[in-house]
Order: structure tokens, then C-alpha cells, then sequence
């Protein structure tokens, strides 16, 4: 710990007090004559720093929260109004423990960081905002507090998480590269790779392409049989003991063998038989071709129709069994009974009040 | 549910969007609010050229309009101009930075997602710091715990439904509201969190739509966001400072003139006054900045679209096209310096690896 003198401040614990921005911008009121006589140039207030945590941690583990603490001393005759007014991450917290600070009273700051996994040294800074009276106005000035760290990440992974399109019925894949921090001239030594979603593998491609120090994995596997999302690992590891050394977050986003234009049906205040038509499109290529549709469940006032193997007409007519709304589900299916699309279907009368 | 099945036909139906749009920030008089620039009309933010599909291809172009304090009070803030160009896919991100004429190939992230943004209105990407971006809104709900069905009222004459815990490991009720007359697009749309210590709501409003090849997009969209801590007391009263700028934003001046409308102002005065006001008084400021009641918030935000195109893809070529063939690149999985084109052909090889 230390007690640095104001005029070392800014150099020594990183408080660059950005002194009269605002208060020169607003053009409020000067302090009194025989106090403004007395500071040096550039202090307003005179918050001092009187104690302060080391401002470069070093190098830290990632996720692990990290805190600098650094100690004001109000060194004017007036009280002096603190209040944060910005961080620059969202992975910062930072906080006065007073929101007023007497003539020769303290008040200590608080930066917790919880440092993301990010190569290089890493800058989070806390602006806050010292005013001379309690009603936050009047003249003012901005501090900027800083905390350094460095993060034990060995490798750079590219990407560290993915969304996977996917149709099903067809096999997708996602590369990874990974790069080495460290030692640049080796491949980083992760000889074992697994995907934990169903089905899927995961493994080292030989790429002579690729620069020492890059490696690169490929994570494949089939689309699930029914469209929907599922998240899972790419896990990266020294050997199959060890604790994965690189995860990448994946989700596959699979769609249905066929789309229709539009979407999905909505009919309108249904007063008479109406009927609205269905475009199917493939959405990979597939042999499967439709050949019959289902309506779940099956709906007195809906029919469905497959036209050309192409195009569905729906045709709804009212009877008075029939809700003011409703939604049903159309399945397309092949001719050997696989699920094609899975249409949504609804009429809507807005409802009396 | 009904409203459910509107929302999965409508969100069928938009395959992909590429749309114009400008953002306009909501009048701030108070410097305290991340940013030392204060204005006391609604002023523009950003104007960006935007696209975005369901199999989560994306561009973005936009120029933001920063804005510092002036040297001497009473003149206009300063305004820097500052250009950025983001495409990619769910995996990766190309970038480029036209003032120094330099980008690379890295992971993708969530420029394209935050903000008033005509995808995020259509209940895309609904779920602020999710780094998963939910797909739709409809496979948010289909997760819930819960559906609570809401009736159409007379503020709000759409028929909704509230998915408890629908997002968020079940800690966030996502709420929407849709418009069947509009072949279900969704018009309202809120986010509800509670945590300890701190609460999180965003909503978005459709305040106009306009009918783009049979399919409703927004023309006209709000987005309102808090992120505060939970306090006691949260009956004070409003800040001076907070009644001024509500005050000035009601006038809506700074505004495109043809969107000023009845409806828009409407829906300002209930963001600000009735959900900001009254439903978290805790509150408030945006989701970048302070935490303190009388703090000033930049949130609303006005979204306005043109040159909409729905379902017709905006292919890689096209993106690539805007990436000039001098910029200096970085290619980010095998951290070597090249061009364009060498980014073209690392990003194809990666793409094709991976698409069905």
C-alpha cells in the first residue's frame, strides 16, 4: 500500500481525473476564491487517492473474479458527491461504498472483474463522476480507476461457439481451429476430440495447409430426425484422461426436410369456405417427394389436399361446432410415412367483448 | 394455442430480411448517462444497411453518429462519424473498418442483434445476452414452463401470451402479443427478468407495418430497455432531470415527420410513463450505464425501415463484395495477415465444411 502524493496520482495508481470537462461545459459556479487559490491547476476537488490495490493484476486465471480496491480522501473544505457514471464491460462491477464523502473523510471504490477468457493483456475501466455539492451539480469532475490482467489462456479458439444450420436427414459438420499461445512452433497437443451431440465425433484433420501452431478439428454428425434445436460440447483434450482443455459451445438448428410458402396458415374471420394454398419447397436435396397430408387432429371444417405433389390446398369452411379460433397441425408425409413438413394451421375471429 | 400458431406461421414465412433502417436515440439532458454528449431532441444514432436470414447468415453495414460534449455550453455536440462492416454466419464474423481499412475473420458474435432492429422486432434474436441469439420467438415460448393467455385490450388490441420461464434457465417470462390481421407478426414484445438483486425488461413495439411481397414487416419500431438494480424506496419521485427528458420526448422532435404519428407518440408516452415509470420504479437506465433512479436513460430507441426485401437471400458473394480487394485482413484461426480473397477462400473452405 502506498500514499502518493496528488500530484502522482494519475501515474501511479492509473486515476487520470479527466478535472473541469463538465464543469467547463456547463460553465458553473467557480469554488470560492481563497479555496480555488489554494489548489494546484487541474484539482476541483481534491479527492485524493490515499490507498490503492495494485492496478495490473498480472496474469489471472479466467472466470476467476478478480477486485481492486482504492481508497479517496476528500482533501477540500467542501463535500464532495461520487456515482459511477460508466464501465467498459458488462463483466465489471464497480461501486462506492458512500455516496457523499466529507471534508477529510474516505471513501473506498470497488472493481470486481470476472475476466472472460480473451488473449492479450485486458484494460476494464470504472468513469465515475466527484461533484462538490450533495445535489450532484455545480462544478464536477470525472475519474477514470483501471484494472490489468492478463488471462492464463493457453490457446485461441476460432470459433469459441457455433450455430449449425442443419436439415433432416443430412450430415453437418463445424471446424475448429485452435492456436497456441505459447510455444508457436508446436501443433497444440490436444490429440483427443469428441462432440457430445447424439451421434456425432469429433477429430483432428491433417491439414498441411495450415501454420505451425493451428490445429484444426472437425466435429460431424447426422441432423436429428425431427427439426428442433440441441446444444452440446466440442470438447479438446491432452488425452482422453485429462480434463478438456478447449470447449466450443454447438447448436444445431435443424429444419425439416420441406418448407411451404407461406409458412403457415392463418384464416381471418372465416364467415364462408375459404381456400388458401400451400407452396412446398425442398429445404436440402432429398428423393423423399410428398404424398400424403394429416391433419392433427383431424378438424371437421379443415381439409387438406395435395396438388401436384407440390402444393397443398387447405380449405376451411365454418359450421357452428367450430371455435372462434383454433390452431391445427398439417403433417406432409412420403409415401413410406416420413415426416416432410409440419405446418401450423389457425383461424381467428376476434373474440366478442 | 392459437397464438402460438400464428406466431410459428408468420415466423415460417420470413425465411430471410435485408432492410435500410435508422436508429434515433430519445432525448437526454442529463450527462450522466455513459456519455458525456446531451441533446434535447431525439436525435439519430446509427443508419444501417441490415440482412438476416433464419440459417443465421447476417450483414451489416452502419454508420453511428457519436456525439461529444461541445467545447463551450450552448453549442451543438460534436458528431464524429463512425463506419463498420460485420457479415458472417453462426460461427464466424468478418469485419472491416473503413477508417483504417483493416478487418478479419473471426468468431461471430451479436452486432447484428442488439438495439432497435427490424429482426429483433419479428421476435429474433428476443433474448438480449443470450450468445445463442434465440431463433424465434415461438421456439422461446414452446420452452416454457407455462402459457398464460392475454386477452386483446384496448391499449394493447392484439392477442398475446406470456411463456413463464421461457428463456434464460427458465428465469425469464418472454411476452408477445400478435396481430392476426396482420398475418401474425408479432407487435409487442417483452422480456421480463428477475434475478437477485437486479431486474432486466426490454420491450419492443411494431408502431407501423408495411406489407413487403403478402408479408407484414415493421416500418416504425420502439425498443425499450432497462437494467437496474432492485432498491427500496422505489416510490421517490422522478428526478428533475428524468421529468425534463420525458418531457421533451414526448414532442417527438427530431423525428422523421412521417412517422410522427398519433400511435407513435402514444406508445412513447406508455414506454416512458407507464412501464418505465410505473412497473419498475426501481429502475432504471440501459443496459451499458448507470444504476442509479435519477440517472438519465437512452432508452427508448425508434427504429425506422425502408428498401425492405423479404425471402430473397443476400448470398456471400454480395458480402464480400463490400470488403475492398486492398483492405488489410487478419485471418483469425490461423492468425496470418492477408487479403480479402484469402479470407474468401478460409471462409468458403470453413463454410463448406459445415453446410448441409
Amino acid at each position: 500500500m502506498k500514499s502518493p502524493s496528488i500530484l502522482t496520482l494519475a501515474s501511479s495508481t492509473a486515476i487520470a481525473l479527466v478535472v473541469s470537462l463538465v464543469g467547463a461545459t456547463k460553465g458553473l459556479q467557480p469554488p470560492p476564491s481563497g479555496e480555488q487559490a489554494a489548489l494546484p491547476k487541474g484539482e476541483l476537488t481534491r479527492l485524493r487517492v490515499v490507498n490503492a490495490d495494485a492496478e495490473n493484476l498480472g496474469r489471472v486465471q479466467s472466470g476467476k473474479p478478480l477486485t481492486r480496491r482504492i481508497t479517496f480522501e476528500n482533501a477540500s473544505l467542501t463535500p464532495v458527491a461520487l456515482r459511477i457514471v460508466n464501465k467498459s464491460c458488462g463483466c465489471l462491477d464497480a461501486a462506492f461504498d458512500a455516496e457523499s464523502v466529507a471534508p477529510m473523510a474516505q471513501a473506498v471504490l470497488t472493481m470486481r472483474v470476472a475476466p472472460a477468457s480473451v488473449p492479450g493483456e485486458q484494460v476494464q475501466t470504472v468513469t465515475f463522476r466527484a461533484a462538490r455539492n450533495e445535489a450532484n451539480v455545480g462544478r464536477t469532475e470525472l475519474g477514470v480507476c483501471a484494472i490489468r490482467y492478463q488471462t492464463d489462456q493457453q490457446f485461441v479458439v476460432r470459433p469459441e461457439s457455433a450455430i449449425v444450420p442443419a436439415v433432416v436427414g443430412t450430415v453437418a459438420h463445424l471446424d475448429v481451429h485452435v492456436r497456441i499461445l505459447t510455444e508457436k512452433e508446436t501443433k497444440p497437443q490436444l490429440t483427443w476430440a469428441a462432440c457430445t451431440l447424439p451421434g456425432w465425433t469429433a477429430a483432428p484433420v491433417q491439414d498441411p495447409a495450415l501454420p505451425l501452431g493451428v490445429l484444426r478439428v472437425r466435429a460431424t454428425g447426422p441432423a436429428p430426425e425431427q427439426p428442433g434445436i440441441m446444444d452440446g460440447w466440442i470438447e479438446l483434450a491432452a488425452d482422453a484422461e485429462a480434463k478438456p482443455s478447449v470447449r466450443v459451445a454447438i447448436r444445431l438448428e435443424t429444419r425439416a426436410r420441406y418448407r411451404t410458402e407461406p409458412g403457415g396458415i392463418v384464416f381471418l374471420r372465416p364467415e364462408r369456405a375459404t381456400t388458401r394454398t400451400l407452396t412446398l419447397r425442398p429445404n436440402a436435396d432429398t428423393t423423399l417427394t410428398p404424398a400424403e397430408l394429416r391433419l392433427i387432429p383431424p378438424t371437421p371444417w379443415l381439409e387438406a389436399r395435395l396438388v401436384d405433389g407440390a402444393r397443398v390446398e387447405i380449405s376451411l369452411t365454418p359450421t357452428t361446432a367450430m371455435p372462434v379460433h383454433g390452431v391445427r397441425r398439417l403433417r406432409v408425409l412420403s409415401a413410406s410415412g416420413v415426416e416432410l413438413a409440419d405446418v401450423p394451421v389457425c383461424w381467428w375471429t376476434k373474440p366478442a367483448r | 394455442m392459437t397464438v402460438l400458431g400464428m406466431l410459428e406461421a408468420y415466423e415460417r414465412s420470413v425465411r430471410c430480411v435485408s432492410w435500410d433502417q435508422e436508429e434515433f436515440s430519445c432525448p437526454s439532458t442529463n450527462t450522466g448517462g455513459g456519455t458525456l454528449a446531451t441533446f434535447a431532441t431525439w436525435m439519430l444514432l446509427q443508419r444501417s444497411t441490415l440482412y438476416a436470414s433464419e440459417t443465421r447468415e447476417w450483414f451489416m453495414r452502419a454508420t453511428k453518429l457519436i456525439r461529444d460534449p461541445p467545447d463551450v455550453e450552448g453549442q451543438p455536440s460534436k458528431v464524429e462519424q463512425y463506419e463498420m462492416l460485420f457479415f458472417g454466419d453462426g460461427a464466424y464474423r468478418v469485419t472491416r473498418s473503413p477508417a483504417t481499412n483493416r478487418g478479419m475473420l473471426t468468431n461471430s458474435d451479436v452486432y447484428s442483434s442488439g438495439g432497435a432492429n427490424l429482426w429483433r422486432l419479428l421476435g429474433r434474436y428476443a433474448e438480449p445476452g443470450d450468445p445463442m441469439r434465440a431463433a424465434t420467438l415461438s421456439w422461446r415460448l414452446g420452452r416454457a414452463r407455462q402459457h398464460v393467455a392475454l386477452e386483446p385490450t384496448s391499449e394493447e388490441p392484439w392477442p398475446g401470451v406470456i411463456g413463464v420461464g421461457a428463456a434464460s434457465e427458465g428465469v425469464v417470462d418472454v411476452e408477445v402479443r400478435v396481430d392476426p390481421e396482420r398475418g401474425g407478426m408479432p407487435r409487442v414484445i417483452r422480456m421480463h427478468a428477475t434475478r437477485p438483486g437486479s431486474y432486466v425488461y426490454e420491450t419492443l413495439v411494431v408502431v407501423e407495418a408495411v406489407q413487403v411481397d403478402g408479408i407484414w414487416m415493421p416500418r416504425v419500431g420502439i425498443q425499450a430497455s432497462m437494467y437496474s438494480k432492485i432498491v427500496p424506496n422505489v416510490d421517490a419521485p422522478l428526478s428533475p432531470d428524468r421529468q425534463k427528458d420525458f418531457e421533451l420526448s414526448r414532442r417527438l422532435e427530431g423525428l422523421p415527420p412521417d412517422i410522427v404519428t398519433p400511435e407513435l407518440k402514444r406508445w412513447i408516452d406508455r414506454l416512458q410513463i407507464v412501464e418505465v415509470l410505473d412497473r419498475s420504479r426501481s429502475i432504471v437506465i440501459g443496459p451499458f450505464s448507470v444504476f442509479e433512479p435519477s440517472e438519465t436513460t437512452f432508452s427508448p430507441q425508434i427504429m425506422v425501415a425502408s428498401n425492405i426485401r423479404v425471402n430473397q437471400p443476400m448470398t456471400f458473394d454480395e458480402m464480400f463484395r463490400s470488403l475492398p480487394p486492398d483492405a488489410d485482413m487478419f485471418n483469425g484461426l490461423t492468425a496470418e495477415r492477408t487479403t480479402p480473397a484469402g479470407i474468401r477462400a478460409s471462409f468458403d473452405r470453413v463454410r463448406a465444411e459445415r453446410s448441409p
